[in-house]
């Protein structure tokens, strides 16, 4: 894989994420764009460079989040074990494909985001004031999840369109026919 | 992978904060102009829609930094006059604060915004964030490279506050009367929104929608007290426990949309 228009992707998603994430939103919850070029890179990429890249953009998601470091590197990490493992078993330009993974793979990170805010709460809870403590709501994660679904076949499909300039299948070597 | 589950799940939020770099601001040359695009499409094709009746745009925010200036200097005075003789070291709360570009909000579930300001500017954690309707937030990481500021819509935001609301004097200027409510605690409940929940039902029928809710936090900076936090914008009943009321108290902007906010570097 190219690495440096690896990282132009990743740099463009996450500044693309926390620019238009307030223009995006429906009852709350904004898309995952960067969920969507985990899945790109994994869908395409070989194996190690794969789960490298959905792990290095879970890092770097995580630097602008207030949530605490490492939850998406960890969950994209495992959206990208499932993504490489189902390479050759999916078509991979085909928009169902881009819808099903972005619904699995965006109910991965709910599922770890959600997991951890119960374990622990943004804010815990008050006894003397009788407060109860502050979760994350999970409708407006699973309304999250179904938006980038919708949003998939689209992004998905272009960057399809692109992915000669990520190179991530190797130059084939001409064998020469000696004699 | 095992080094992401240790910061995410087992390290205490405080200590894997400190290890994480600040680099906001690097992120600066796309998001911002992305956001300017969103927010011109945004305003030609679904502007938000005006809570004020009133026509003028110029007439709302002028409207607003008086009421939010009225409260500022009457919190102030009686600050002053306590302190008997402080009162010329201490400048309008704009000349205390320095205006930060937003990079943009949060890029996961909760509520922030990315700031391009850095330490070098000043910026420090702690440190209040204020726009010209209220509060926007507290700087919760700062480095070089930028910092998050978490905005009081987040979950995890909790402040003290009391309700009351502007009226007009008989000499035509405006004064913020306190309502007779006990002191109570505003929790971020996402969404743009924040919630009480420590009133009862009986207490709570003494607002009504439209109330101001202003901070009143012992552990804020004196100078800030009276700031607005929002309007109360619906009053129900509590499902986990119906003789406490859950009053719903919003902001009077998308505070995710700001482009620059105010913080209170002194």
């Amino acid at each position: 894989m190219r690495w440096i228009t690896y990282f132009i992707l990743a740099y463009l998603t996450l500044g693309l994420q926390v620019g238009l994430a307030p223009y995006l939103r429906y009852q709350g919850a904004s898309p995952n764009l960067v969920l969507l070029a985990v899945i790109f890179i994994a869908i395409n990429a070989p194996r190690d460079a794969a789960l490298l890249g959905a792990f290095a953009l879970g890092v770097l998601q995580d630097l602008l989040t207030q949530q605490p470091p490492g939850l998406f590197a960890l969950s994209y990490g495992l959206v990208g074990m499932f993504v490489v493992s189902t390479q050759q078993i999916v078509y991979r330009e085909h928009p169902l494909t881009h819808v099903s993974l972005a619904l699995i793979g965006g109910l991965m990170t709910t599922c770890v985001i959600l997991l951890h805010g119960w374990i622990h709460p943004p804010a815990p809870r008050l006894m003397d004031l009788n407060v109860a403590a502050a979760r994350i709501s999970p409708g407006v994660e699973f309304t999250r999840v179904l938006y980038t679904a919708v949003l998939a076949p689209f992004v998905l499909g272009a960057l399809q369109r692109v992915k000669r300039a990520f190179a991530f299948q190797p130059a084939r070597r001409k064998i020469r026919a000696w004699g | 992978m095992g080094l992401s589950v240790l910061t995410a799940f087992l390290l205490p939020d405080r200590l894997s904060h400190k290890a994480q770099p600040q680099l906001q601001a690097l992120f600066a040359p796309i998001a911002r102009p992305a956001g300017a695009l969103g927010a011109w499409v945004q305003r030609h094709v679904a502007p938000d829609p005006i809570r004020d009746q009133r026509s003028s745009d110029e007439i709302r925010r002028e409207n607003e930094e008086l009421k939010i200036s009225i409260a500022t200097l009457s919190q102030e005075n009686d600050y002053l006059r306590k302190l008997n003789g402080e009162r010329q070291k201490l400048g309008p709360l704009r000349e205390l604060c320095t205006p930060v570009a937003v990079v943009g909000s949060d890029s996961g579930a909760r509520e922030s915004l990315a700031l391009a300001g850095s330490t070098l500017e000043g910026v420090r954690e702690g440190m209040p964030v204020l726009y010209p309707g209220g509060v926007v937030g507290r700087i919760e990481r700062a480095g070089l490279g930028g910092a998050q500021v978490l905005l009081i819509t987040d979950p995890g935001f909790r402040i003290r506050a009391r309700f009351g609301q502007f009226r007009r004097k008989p000499d035509n200027q405006i004064e913020f009367a306190e309502l007779d409510t006990p002191p109570v605690l505003v929790e971020g409940m996402g969404r743009g929104a924040m919630v009480v929940r420590s009133l009862t039902v009986e207490q709570s029928k003494k607002l009504v929608e439209g109330v101001w809710v202003v901070l009143d936090e012992r552990d804020w900076p004196a100078r800030l007290k009276s700031q607005p936090l929002g309007r109360v914008t619906h009053i129900g009943r509590r499902r986990d426990a119906p003789l406490y009321a859950e009053i719903r108290v919003e902001p009077d902007t998308n505070l995710t949309r700001l482009r620059e906010v105010m913080v209170m570097t002194q």
